[in-house]
């Protein structure tokens, strides 16, 4: 009996106890409910995200809030002894100069740009003076293994730079001179001296800035409200019935008002650096493709056949009789620039290799022809290859270099998949390319590559899909449509030809 | 807004109304998640699912006996659901073997009344929390205990037997709890066992 009593009493304990105990829940629980109670009214909320599209450009450009100067003083206080000196030498101009001196005398270059220093070991002092400071065995440096010229890595890293005793002392005792050896170690130092100054800000404003990167970043994105309110228990000193639930709730709003104001602030008085590395990341991609074009005659360049030639009875705009379609091939680089966690803006460079194929006849032997330009003065040449269609296939190729210019828009998605949709105008230089025209009789084709155009205008539309199979990576694959809007050739030419094709765009997004 | 219009408002579907009803009853229900969860994120999500659950099923509530009780069940049902879902009991220490294990002195957090209870509940195994939380704070029997964790009858006693000892461990070696004190308030004096 008495263990049931003890029993009973410690049931009453516990159950007096956690009851007692409340705890009040972030704001996402309750978006999670809402969302699923009413996913009709997500549409609307989406609709309205397109429409104000222009004004969040606009925002997200002109809202970027510069480092306040306490910021920028704490900042500066924090900065590694050697990032000052370096400071100190950029602006009086001596770190221009571009030579290291050795022990052995004999002086020697480096190049700032490779990132490597070119110096005969076999001088004394040198493999004594530099084995500490260079790290051969970094896999990150870049290696030219010219031993004719003794190259040697150098590491990327500041902290093999800096945090060894020995290395910073022959580099100050003069084994080298006080130059900075390569300003992407002071750069990087900064940046360290740059990640000091937020251990300086409260352990808010650190949990703040990590989150809201990992939320915007091209990458990926964990998503986390900035309104988070962690547990409070309220079961604490007051006795019961002291505190009411409005009581608690109203003073949860205003610890809550208060600490988005500091994440928020947080967020925007970051580091320029820090938070254009955090919104940017690079994609890199490669659209394999089927390439088409459209030929249509100029109407303001009417054909006229020489009078000596014999018309063939073939259409003037190429179709399925003649023109195949052949492989195409897109690929590049771009820089993405996160405005919001829904926009964002891109730009880089690509290749575009351009084909389509016209079943010709090899004629075997040049055969005299004309070729019209503008209808005024027509032009001899040669051709070897018949316009009757036949077993030959004509690649009329061509190579450009383009710069995409754009945006994507997110349209769907969560914190692992994604969908987007984007476009890009692509002003584009031909490189190389074959040129072909047809003849003024149409009876043949003409490699003439004084008639292609130069500089051309792409765009290029495509929906994709964004997955993340590594925290470091996000994978992307979509169809994409890319059209040239202005022909191929150029005015005088009396035909117009614009190409297009359509492919699957693979794509690879790492951070900077 | 009153209970009634809330509630009505609730079945309706009305958002403002479903807001005011979560407000009102979420910070205790997730109180009682989160003894039965392994963390605060755990806890938050059965408490997502439980209050849709709650919400599509509010129609079917007959008014009989308090509507906080009525919820509590919901949402305990929820998150022994989730805890089955997610193979938390066969990832976690089983019901059987669970005796073999010891706390720690340092395990137990230093944070005062209710909550410290309430942590050192979330201390035990998942098969002795989960068994203790229905039983003892929860008030289901252990027949009833039985058919929600698919366990026999007489394990849930076991269990629950063996839950309550470490559970008093804790508590008195963290001061939390004394014996004869809580004997002296909740009930007549006895000999110490």
């Amino acid at each position: 009996m008495e263990d049931n009593i003890h029993k009973k009493n410690f049931e009453q304990f516990l159950r007096d106890t956690t009851d007692d105990f409340l705890m009040v829940p972030s704001r996402k629980v309750w978006y999670g409910i809402y969302n699923n109670m009413h996913p009709d009214r997500k549409w609307p909320s989406m609709a309205v995200c397109l429409l104000i599209l222009t004004s969040v450009l606009y925002i997200g450009v002109s809202n970027n809030n510069s480092l306040s100067d306490a910021a920028r003083k704490s900042a500066a206080e924090n900065l590694s002894d050697l990032a000052k000196i370096y400071i100190s030498e950029k602006k009086s101009g001596s770190s221009d100069n571009t030579s290291i001196s050795t022990s052995g005398g004999s002086p020697q270059f480096y190049s700032p740009n490779s990132r490597t220093v070119q110096i005969p070991l076999s001088a004394p002092g040198n493999s004594t003076a530099f084995a500490g400071l260079l790290n051969t065995e970094n896999s990150d440096a870049p290696y030219n293994a010219d031993s004719r010229l003794n190259q040697i890595p150098l590491s990327n890293r500041p902290e093999d730079f800096f945090n060894q005793p020995n290395r910073v002392s022959a580099f100050k005792e003069g084994e080298l001179s006080a130059v900075t050896p390569f300003n992407d170690y002071f750069r990087d130092a900064s940046e360290m001296a740059g990640t000091k100054q937020n251990k300086k800000l409260s352990d808010a404003q650190i949990h703040a800035s990590e989150i809201k990167s990992s939320e915007i970043a091209g990458n990926g994105e964990n998503k986390t409200s900035l309104t988070d309110i962690k547990d409070v228990s309220f079961a604490a000193d007051k006795k019961k019935g002291d505190i009411t639930l409005a009581e608690k709730t109203a003073y949860l709003s205003a610890l809550d008002n208060e600490r988005s104001w500091r994440e928020d602030h947080a967020f925007r008085n970051k580091p320029k650096m820090r938070e254009f590395r955090n919104r940017a990341s690079v994609s890199y991609y490669f659209t394999p493709s089927i390439g088409f074009r459209s030929l249509t005659q100029s109407r303001q360049n009417q054909i006229t056949a020489a009078p000596s030639a014999s018309r063939q009875a073939f259409p003037l705009v190429a179709g399925p009789m003649q023109d195949n379609k052949g492989f195409n091939l897109e690929v590049g680089a771009s820089l993405l620039y996160s405005l919001s966690e829904n926009v964002r803006l891109k730009s880089g460079l690509q290749a575009n290799y351009t084909n389509y194929t016209s079943r010709v006849t090899f004629i075997g032997h040049p055969t005299q022809t004309e070729l019209a330009v503008n209808n005024t003065a027509n032009r001899s040449r040669s051709s070897v290859f018949s316009a009757t269609p036949g077993s030959e296939r004509l690649n009329k190729s061509n190579l450009q270099v383009s710069v995409p210019v754009g945006a994507d828009f997110k349209i769907a998605g969560n914190h692992k998949i994604k969908w987007y949709i984007g476009a890009t105008l692509q002003p584009t230089y031909i490189l190389n390319g074959s040129g072909y025209v047809m003849s003024a009789d149409e009876n043949y084709y003409i490699s003439e590559k004084s008639l292609l155009r130069k500089w051309n205008m792409n765009t290029a539309v495509e929906a994709f899909v964004s997955f993340k199979p590594s925290p470091a990576v996000t994978v992307t694959v979509g169809p994409q449509f890319r059209y040239q809007f202005l022909s191929s050739f150029k005015k005088e030419y009396n035909y117009s030809e614009k190409l297009y094709n359509t492919g699957i765009k693979v794509g690879i997004i790492t951070g900077l | 807004m009153t209970e009634e219009q809330m509630l009505a408002g609730t079945i309706r579907n009305n958002a403002a109304a479903q807001e005011a009803f979560y407000n009102r009853f979420s910070p205790r229900m997730l109180g009682v998640c989160y003894r039965f969860a392994k963390s605060r994120e755990d806890a938050e999500d059965m408490l997502q699912e439980g209050f849709i659950k709650i919400f599509t099923q509010l129609h079917q509530y007959r008014n009989e006996g308090a509507l906080e009780g009525w919820i509590r069940r919901i949402i305990v049902h929820t998150c022994i659901n989730v805890l089955k879902k997610n193979k938390k009991f066969a990832d976690s220490v089983d019901l059987i073997h669970a005796h073999g294990m010891h706390t720690k002195d340092d395990m137990v957090p230093g944070i005062i009344q209710a909550k410290q209870v309430v942590e050192c509940i979330r201390l035990l195994p998942l098969g002795y929390k989960t068994v203790l939380n229905l039983y003892a704070i929860e008030g289901y029997s252990h027949k009833e205990i039985g058919t929600m964790l698919d366990i026999e009858e007489s394990t849930s006693r076991s269990q629950y037997t063996r839950a309550k000892a470490m559970l008093e461990d804790i508590l008195v070696k963290k001061d939390i709890m004394d014996r004869s004190q809580y004997k002296h308030t909740y009930g007549k004096s006895s000999s110490a066992r």
